[in-house]
């Protein structure tokens, strides 16, 4: 007895000693380390400032390579594969392009390296690792944070987008995660990354700009040489990233693919009622989401409201002056670019366009506005509605351009209020709203026709012209069989540069069939010039031309229909 | 009456018909006349009160008499000959017809009812605005175009509609119209200039004979002065911008006086033309932007606070490109992303070195308060401009400084390379105004000894041109056109026009100035 006794206090010993043995080992000194059984890591007990523990924690299990699916059905909810996708976006490149503090000659630099110190020698920027207001959006260094984030040299990563996971990170591992309500989640710090507004949240606060994040680029480093912020639409953004994740009708298909005779008739993967009725609670329907809700037109459309709602925050905080005295009026980057910055000609289309816009007086980005007609016409029910609630818009529009033309720059404290006012009405009374009702075929081919008519009937400024024509890509994935659309689209492509670049020049196919690949290959490095260059190109009438074809071939589509 | 019937026969139907019908059709014509045309910007009456109150300069200057009107001159044994009179000594008696017919200053009231005009006050229209304020626009336009006194100050003979005339430069005649034609009229101007400029301005006569005065006139409108401006909202509706030089101006206007003689008359006509246009320019703007700095209620409806026009254009619009020259320029510790100011009507006043140096010091005060960007401080803008008028003021009018010579130094410092090689234009004209004021300033000194060919001033001036399609001098500083970058058509020859070439041609003039001892 005595002798099991021994032996069983012996085996004990032994295990906790394994145990605590593990224990003391950090996972970060681990790095690219094997761990056999990811549940068994142990908890990191060193601090971890705003709970990011950086990429190198997530690679420890989402280590897989490009296309594997887990012959496990359930496995397959997800890839595992997400950083080595990671890899070939630009995203993990964001700080290396504007690191120049390694290479000791600068000649040897790339050429965006030295465009860095050229921009940091202008604004008395020593040392590019302790320049936050540069690592707040290449690096997620946020303005609560004393110092950048661990292994931030990585560049925007898992934690810039997913949120913070020091609080979810075991918790998340569990299958039971799938189950727990958003709320739960965001309680622990994980961005809700499913739901189109929050992501397009979290993408415009670099893209666009989020003052409470420190992430914003002032007119001063745009004279210092930072290239222009592009316009962006979202979901054509996010394909092209190119998107390591799969919308929840390719998962299902996925797990199909790998469901053997025994469980093919289970749900697709565990806890899955669940999962739907959770992360798809926005959607307002009682049961699983509707079977053709499109999720990618949904993001299409919020994507375009969410921008306008955050330029007019941006707005909304720039005016009012910082806490140290830093910030003065005006700030130059809130108006649009294009306004000022323009060769001056005789026959200017911009002095013969719309006559909306005050003579002289610098107006706001145009661009944010181009798509929010698509969000009216979905929460509208016929004509009447839509004319009536379009009309609302123009008011209101109206009204937060007033205070951006009465004085040139416009008065702070008027801006402000209206800011506040118009961005709080599309929070309340658009994004609920088109949020919340689903995008079945008809919608998309609603929106399509609303596309294409305002496309071909208004005059456009080029960031406006992208928006519509990037929609209008992602609207028709469904119509990539048919030649002549194709060809208005690659034309659109050449006028509008709607293929982004990306740094391995290939794009990455997803385990899906309609995903969409690139006809080009854009190296990165070298694309601003050229992209600057097709921007003054730009010809509003041929933009019109195209738009018209293009309506011209959707009506042909209907009557062989 | 019984059996007497006048015969009405076709002789005394005529008879009395004809007084009737010639009386009626003198009453047709006289009162059925519109008094404007049917295609000209209609004010109220109301309008005219904001005409000329607040505006500075010489014309509110002018005494208290009376506009007459041009006609009122326009008599063919006083001005209204129809050829000059070699006869008489003073005056050709032919300028009002010379006006009429030549000088575009007589049609530019008619400008106001062409399409452009049309457009761009369509342009400036907005939704909301009051009467009143759509006749404070058209108030600011007639304040060029077709200056008029306010009501009490009108004769019975002004007729509203002559454009720019007679009395607009020289001042309202009532007073001095008997005065003017007597013998003993311009007998003190040979002895003491100064008090006869002075007795005669009294009456309201505006002495255009003297080169700063008429420069100062010309600026008036020509510059700006307030309540009469041209801003950045006219010029994105669509009105041209207003680069004034005095010289360059003159030399282009159909003359109505005997202009060869005034050359004799005056040493280095050209140059000390020039030099009094920069004064007077000068002082314009300052005045103008004065008058823009001041917060008021009863500008035009589209004055504004920045005045981006104050501004150097170019420096906002430009293409976004890279690479950029813009960046090349910059350098460490420069202030970013604001813009440059008065490079145009200052830049030959800065090289000035006078005895004390303080008008240059006041400017640079000035430029400084404005380059802090469109977020400056009205105030303080208003104090650096006031302190900066009175010292130029207070410099060309002191008696003892000899201003075009003084002006004629600075340029000869500017465009010979002398000791100080750093204020040449080697170094120097960073932009496109100084490099066309140079020019300019290169071709008033030729023109006043004739050192240069002719054929390298016209071969320069072709040098800044802009560009077809272009309204800027697009290509000065080695710009490309975006289609090269991206496999388009090839760099023509006008892109080729950079900076270098036109530096280097102005240098090559400036040797030939330099060679015949100038």
């Amino acid at each position: 007895m005595a002798r099991a006794m021994y032996t069983l206090g012996g085996c004990l010993l032994t295990m906790v000693a394994c145990v605590g043995f593990l224990a003391l080992e950090v996972p970060e000194s681990r790095g690219q380390e094997e761990v056999s059984n990811p549940r068994v890591v142990a908890e990191d007990t060193s601090p971890f400032p705003g709970g990011y523990k950086s990429v190198k924690a997530c690679r420890l299990c989402h280590r897989g390579q490009i296309r594997e699916l887990d012959p496990d059905q359930d496995k397959s909810f997800v890839l595992l594969n997400e950083p080595a996708i990671w890899l070939t976006d630009p995203h993990s490149k964001a700080f290396a392009f504007i690191d120049w503090s390694d290479s000791a000659d600068p000649a040897s630099a790339s050429p965006s390296q030295q465009l860095s110190r050229e921009i940091c020698a202008k604004l008395g920027i020593s040392d590019i690792h302790k320049a936050q207001q540069c690592l707040s959006c290449h690096a997620n260094w946020v303005a609560a944070l004393d110092e950048p984030p661990p292994f931030y040299t990585a560049g925007v990563g898992c934690e810039s987008c997913h949120g913070p996971s020091e609080a979810w990170e075991n918790e998340h591992k569990e299958p039971s995660w799938r189950a727990r309500s958003v709320a739960y989640k965001a309680s622990k710090g994980m961005v809700d990354v499913r739901h189109p507004v929050q992501r397009a949240e979290q993408c415009f606060s670099c893209h666009i700009g989020n003052v409470e994040q420190g992430k914003h680029v002032t007119h001063e480093m745009f004279a210092a040489g930072h290239p222009p912020l592009p316009s962006i639409e979202i979901e054509s953004f996010a394909k092209q990233m190119p998107r390591h994740w799969r919308y929840l009708e390719e998962k299902i298909a996925d797990s199909q693919k790998v469901a053997s005779p025994d469980n093919a008739d289970e749900p697709p993967f565990k806890f899955f009622d669940a999962f739907i009725r959770e992360n798809y609670l926005y959607l307002k329907s009682d049961g699983p989401p509707p079977i053709d809700h499109n999720q990618s037109a949904a993001a299409v459309v919020l994507g375009g409201v969410v921008a306008l709602r955050e330029m007019t925050e941006l707005t909304r905080d720039l005016a009012r002056p910082a806490t140290d005295g830093s910030r003065a009026w005006p700030e130059l980057s809130v108006f649009d670019c294009t306004a000022c910055h323009h060769e001056l000609r005789p026959a200017n289309w911009r002095q013969t366009r719309n006559g909306e816009f005050r003579p002289g007086r610098p107006p706001m980005h145009a661009w944010p506005t181009a798509l929010v007609r698509l969000a009216i016409l979905h929460i509208s029910d016929g004509r009447e509605e839509y004319d009536r609630a379009l009309d609302d818009f123009n008011g209101r529009l109206s009204a937060l351009r007033a205070p951006f033309e009465a004085t040139p720059f416009g008065d702070p404290p008027t801006l402000r209020k209206a800011s506040t006012e118009f961005s709080q009405w599309l929070t309340d009374d658009l994004i609920g709203p088109v949020a919340a009702k689903p995008f079945d075929k008809l919608a998309v081919r609603r929106s399509r026709k609303l596309l294409v008519h305002i496309g071909s009937t208004e005059s456009q400024d080029y960031d406006s012209a992208r928006q519509i024509a990037w929609a209008l890509r992602t609207l028709c994935c469904d119509l990539s069989g048919r030649q002549e659309i194709q060809d208005l689209f690659d034309e659109l492509n050449n006028d509008l540069r709607l293929d982004l670049p990306n740094t391995q020049g290939e794009f990455f196919q997803t385990a899906t069939p309609n995903a969409q690949p690139h006809k080009s290959v854009i190296p990165l490095t070298g694309s601003v010039p050229a992209a600057l260059a097709i921007e003054v190109l730009y010809d509003p009438a041929k933009f019109m031309k195209t738009m018209k074809e293009l309506q011209r071939q959707f009506g042909l589509m209907t009557v062989r229909n | 009456m019984d059996g007497h019937r006048i015969r009405l026969s076709w002789k005394t139907l005529k008879a009395r018909a004809t007084p009737i019908v010639w009386v009626g059709t003198a009453i047709c014509v006289l009162v059925g006349q519109p008094a404007t045309r049917a295609d000209e910007p209609r004010e109220s009456a109301a309008a005219k009160v904001y005409l000329l109150e607040s505006a500075s300069g010489l014309m509110a200057a002018s005494g208290t008499g009376k506009f007459q009107g041009a006609r009122s001159c326009a008599a063919t044994a006083c001005h209204g000959g129809i050829e000059p009179d070699p006869r008489f000594p003073l005056s050709q008696r032919n300028e009002y017809s010379s006006w009429l017919d030549h000088d575009p200053h007589a049609r530019a009231h008619r400008t106001l009812s062409n399409e452009k005009s049309r457009i761009i006050l369509q342009r400036l229209a907005r939704a909301n605005e009051t009467a009143e304020d759509r006749d404070r626009r058209l108030a600011n336009c007639f304040a060029c175009h077709n200056p008029q006194p306010a009501q009490d100050r009108q004769a019975a003979t002004y007729y509203s509609r002559e454009g720019v005339s007679c009395e607009i430069c020289h001042g309202a005649s009532e007073q001095w119209i008997g005065a003017h034609v007597v013998a003993d009229w311009g007998v003190q101007k040979k002895t003491d200039r100064q008090a006869w400029r002075a007795r005669t301005r009294e009456l309201g006569y505006v002495d255009t004979e003297d080169l700063t005065i008429r420069g100062k006139t010309c600026a008036q409108c020509h510059v700006g002065s307030p309540d009469r401006e041209v801003n950045h909202d006219l010029i994105a509706a669509g009105h041209p911008v207003l680069k004034f030089e005095l010289a360059a101006y003159h030399e282009l206007l159909p003359k109505h006086w005997r202009a060869n003689r005034e050359r004799e008359r005056v040493a280095q006509f050209e140059t000390a033309l020039w030099s009094a246009g920069q004064i007077a320019a000068a002082d314009a703007a300052l005045s103008l932007l004065e008058w823009r700095a001041k917060p008021s209620t009863t500008k035009h409806p589209d004055a504004a606070w920045p005045e981006l026009a104050e501004y150097d254009c170019f420096a906002c619009h430009h293409d976004l490109e890279d690479p950029s020259w813009r960046r090349q320029r910059t350098v460490a510790g420069q202030q970013l992303g604001t813009s440059e100011w008065g490079s145009w009507y200052f830049g030959p006043l800065r090289q000035m070195n006078d005895a004390t140096g303080e008008v240059a010091q006041k400017l640079t005060t000035l430029t400084e308060q404005m380059r802090e960007g469109f977020g400056n401080d009205r105030q303080k803008v208003q104090q650096a401009v006031a302190a900066a008028r009175t010292q130029l003021d207070r410099w060309s009018s002191h008696e003892s400084v000899d201003v075009a010579a003084t002006m004629r130094r600075a340029l000869d410092k500017l465009v010979l390379d002398h000791e100080q090689p750093q204020t040449s234009i080697r170094a120097q004209p960073a932009g496109w105004d100084e490099a066309v004021q140079l020019f300019l300033a290169i071709v008033a000194m030729d023109r006043a000894n004739g050192a240069i060919e002719s054929n390298a001033i016209d071969a320069t001036r072709e040098l800044f041109s802009f560009p077809a399609t272009y309204d800027s001098p697009y290509g000065f500083f080695g710009q490309r056109p975006p289609g090269t970058l991206l496999g388009g058509p090839p760099t023509t020859k006008q892109h080729q026009k950079s900076r270098q070439q036109i530096v280097a041609a102005l240098v090559e003039l400036i040797q030939q100035l330099k060679h015949t001892g100038n």
